[in-house]
C-alpha cells in the first residue's frame, strides 16, 4: 500500500501537467489560426475587391468604347451665358513700377456654358453609361495608364464605393461634388486613392518621373456635355493646410475669382517637380487629379489645362520635352 | 389667474399678449410677432430661446413696465419658442414656474392675410415639465389686426451654407454692420440638403451687413459673394456662400506588410505546435 501511493501521485502530477501542456498547445494553436485566418480574410477581400473594382471598370469601359452614333446637338443661344465682363482698366495715376498689372480684387471669371452644347445634350455614350449609374458625370483615359469612369455624388460615398456603386476598398474615381456641371466650370477636381496595388490613382506618382512625364503629358477627361484633351503642367505634393509652405486652396482653382485663381495656379507651379513649360491662364479650364500621399495633410497632384483651340498636341510635347534639356 | 405663483414671499406673473401683427412688404407667408411680457413682483430678466434651445433675446423686465420680444416667423406653421425668467442679480433660476412655451401659429385670415395666435403652455421649475397642458394664459385665436404703421422688416440678408463632403450638424457665426459692431445673431434655417443650407433674416434698414463664421475644427472656410462684394474672401455679404470643406482623404488604408506578417506569423504558429507534437509522440514511441 505505502509503495503504491507514490506511484499514483506522480501519475496524477504528470496526467495534471500534460492536461496543462495540451491546453496550452491548443490556445497556442487557436491564436495561430486565428491569425492566419485574420491575415488570409484580408487578404482575399483585398485580392476580391481588386478583382471586382477591375470588373466593374471593364464593364462600363464596354459599354463607353462601343460604337455610338453621336446625334448631333441642337446648338441654340445660350441661355445661361453671361457676356464677358472686360476688366475695366484703370488708367495709372503714376508710372506703374511692376511690370506685371494687378487684376481688380473684384475680377471675376464670366459663367459660360459649353460651346456648341448650351442645352446641355447629354452624349449617348454618357447616356448608357448613366444608365448603370446615374451618378458617372465623366471618364478619365490616360494612355497606358488609367480608363476609368468619373463619378460625383457627396465627397465622402466614392472612397468606399465602385462606380457602380458597390463597396470596395479602392473606391471610384469622383469629381467634387462642389463642381457643377451646369454650367462649364473652369476647373475639374478630381479625387481617387492612391492604392499600393496601383489601381485608381496608385499610379499618379509615375508623374513625378521625368521621363514618364515627358513621353505623355496628355489627358482626356470627357463629360456627358462635352469631351476634353489637357495637357499636365505640374505634378508635385501640396499641402491643405494653409501654414504649410507648399499649401494650396484647392476651391480657389474653381473659383471665378482671378486673383484667387491666379495664386492657386501659382502654387501648382511652385509645387511641381518639373518645370513648367506649358504657358496657363487664370480663364484655362483646368483638370486637377488629387490623391493622397504618406503624410496626412499632403495630396499628389497632376494639373492640366485643356488644349486651347489652335494649339496642337505636337508643338505642346515639343515644349514640354524642350524643358527637359537642361537650362 | 393660474400662471401667478407665490414662492418666497414674491408674486410673479408672466403675462403675454398679442399686440400687434406686421407681415413684412413682400407677398410671403411671414409675420413679424410681437410677445409683450409683463413681470409683477419684482424684477427679473426674461430670456427667449428658440425650438432648438438657440437664445435669440434677452429682456431685463421691471415689475409694472411692459417689454416685448419681437420674433420673425416664416412659414405656414407652428413656431414654438421658451420664454424663462432669470433671477437678474444672479443670472439664475431662481423661482418656480419660470418656464413657458410659447406657440405661435400663423395662419390665413378671411381676408387673406397672415395672422397669428398664441398659445403659452406653462411648464413649470426647469427641467420639470409639469403634466398634460397647462393653460396658464391662452390667447387661441387671437387674430390679430394688421397694423397701419410702415412695414419695417423690409430688407432680407440671405446665404447659403455649403459642406462639400463631410458635415456638421451645427454652424456658428456672428453677423456685423459695416463699422465692426455686432448686429444680429440669429437666422431662419432652411435646409437645402444636409450639404446646403439656406439662411434668411429681415432687417428695417438697408446696411451692408456681413458674417463671419467660427469655423468648424479640421475644416477650411471659403466665402463666396456676389455683386459688388465679389471677389471678397475674408466674410460673407447678403447673398453669398459660406462653403467649408475637406479635401477628401484618398490614403490606401490596406496594410498588406501587417496582413502577411498575420499569415507567417499564423503558419509559423501552426507548424510549430504541430511539429513539436510529432516530435513527441515518435520519442514516446
Amino acid at each position: 500500500m505505502q509503495q503504491w501511493q507514490p506511484r499514483r501521485d506522480r501519475s496524477r502530477r504528470y496526467r495534471s501537467r500534460y492536461r496543462r501542456l495540451r491546453w496550452g498547445r491548443v490556445v497556442v494553436v487557436l491564436a495561430g489560426l486565428a491569425l492566419l485566418l485574420f491575415g488570409l480574410v484580408k487578404l482575399i477581400g483585398y485580392g476580391v475587391d481588386l478583382l471586382s473594382s477591375r470588373h466593374t471598370a471593364d464593364n462600363l469601359q464596354t459599354i463607353y468604347h462601343a460604337d455610338f452614333t453621336e446625334e448631333p446637338i441642337p446648338v441654340t443661344e445660350a441661355p445661361t451665358h453671361t457676356p464677358a465682363p472686360t476688366p475695366e482698366e484703370t488708367p495709372a495715376p503714376t508710372p506703374a513700377i511692376t511690370a506685371e498689372p494687378t487684376p481688380s480684387p473684384i475680377s471675376r471669371l464670366p459663367t459660360v456654358s459649353y460651346p456648341g452644347n448650351p442645352n446641355l445634350t447629354v452624349s449617348s455614350r454618357f447616356k448608357a453609361l448613366r444608365k448603370e449609374s446615374k451618378y458617372i458625370v465623366g471618364w478619365l483615359s490616360i494612355y497606358r495608364m488609367l480608363d476609368e469612369a468619373v463619378v460625383q455624388r457627396d465627397n465622402v460615398f466614392y472612397l468606399d464605393h465602385d462606380a457602380m456603386g458597390s463597396s470596395n476598398v479602392n473606391g471610384a474615381l469622383f469629381l467634387d461634388s462642389v463642381i457643377s456641371l451646369k454650367t462649364r466650370p473652369y476647373a475639374y477636381l478630381i479625387y481617387g486613392h492612391n492604392m499600393k496595388s496601383g489601381a485608381m490613382f496608385g499610379s499618379l506618382r509615375n508623374y513625378e518621373n521625368s521621363t514618364f512625364y515627358h513621353n505623355d503629358p496628355f489627358i482626356t477627361f470627357d463629360t456627358m456635355y462635352e469631351t476634353g484633351r489637357y495637357v499636365i503642367f505640374a505634378a508635385g505634393t501640396v499641402s491643405t493646410e494653409e501654414r504649410d509652405s507648399h499649401y494650396l486652396d484647392f476651391y480657389a482653382l474653381c473659383s471665378a475669382n482671378i486673383q484667387d485663381r491666379q495664386t492657386a495656379i501659382n502654387a501648382l507651379i511652385t509645387a511641381s517637380v518639373h518645370t513648367c513649360p506649358i504657358d496657363v491662364q487664370t480663364d484655362d479650364q483646368l483638370l486637377v487629379l488629387v490623391t493622397c500621399v504618406e503624410k496626412d495633410a499632403d495630396r499628389r497632384v497632376v494639373a492640366a489645362r485643356r488644349i486651347r483651340d489652335g494649339e496642337s498636341e505636337e508643338e505642346l510635347k515639343r515644349q514640354v520635352e524642350q524643358s527637359r534639356k537642361p537650362q | 389667474m393660474r400662471g401667478s405663483i407665490v414662492r418666497n414671499g414674491k408674486l410673479f406673473v408672466l403675462l403675454l399678449f398679442v399686440i400687434m401683427l406686421c407681415p413684412p412688404a413682400r407677398a410671403e407667408e411671414a409675420a413679424q410677432v410681437r410677445i409683450p411680457v409683463l413681470a409683477f413682483g419684482a424684477d427679473c430678466t426674461a430670456v427667449l430661446y428658440d425650438s432648438e434651445e438657440n437664445l435669440l433675446q434677452v429682456l431685463p423686465l421691471r415689475v409694472g413696465e411692459t417689454s416685448a420680444f419681437a420674433v420673425h416667423c416664416v412659414g405656414l406653421q407652428r413656431f414654438t419658442y421658451t420664454v424663462r425668467l432669470l433671477d437678474q442679480d444672479t443670472d439664475t433660476v431662481k423661482y418656480d414656474h419660470t418656464q413657458y412655451h410659447i406657440h405661435v401659429d400663423l395662419f390665413y385670415g378671411s381676408d387673406d392675410k397672415i395672422i397669428y395666435s398664441i398659445t403659452v403652455d406653462e411648464l413649470g421649475v426647469l427641467g420639470q415639465a409639469t403634466e398634460g397642458k397647462k393653460e396658464a394664459i391662452l390667447f387661441e385665436n387671437t387674430v390679430a389686426v394688421p397694423t397701419p404703421t410702415p412695414v419695417p422688416y423690409t430688407y432680407r440678408f440671405t446665404f447659403t451654407k455649403l459642406w462639400p463632403g463631410e458635415y456638421e450638424d451645427s454652424i456658428d457665426w456672428v453677423l456685423y454692420k459695416p463699422d465692426g459692431t455686432v448686429a444680429h445673431k440669429k437666422f431662419n434655417k432652411k435646409i437645402v440638403s444636409a450639404n446646403e443650407w439656406y439662411y434668411e433674416a429681415w432687417f428695417p434698414d438697408d446696411v451692408d451687413y456681413y458674417l463671419i463664421e467660427s469655423v468648424p475644427d479640421g475644416y477650411t472656410v471659403r466665402y463666396e459673394n456676389v455683386g459688388e462684394h465679389a471677389g471678397e474672401t475674408d466674410r460673407c455679404y447678403n447673398g453669398g456662400k459660406i462653403i467649408n470643406y475637406k479635401v477628401p482623404k484618398t490614403g490606401d488604408q490596406t496594410n498588406l506588410p501587417l496582413w502577411l506578417c498575420c499569415i507567417l506569423l499564423g503558419l509559423a504558429t501552426v507548424s510549430a505546435v504541430v511539429y513539436t507534437g510529432r516530435r513527441k509522440k515518435a520519442q514516446q514511441k
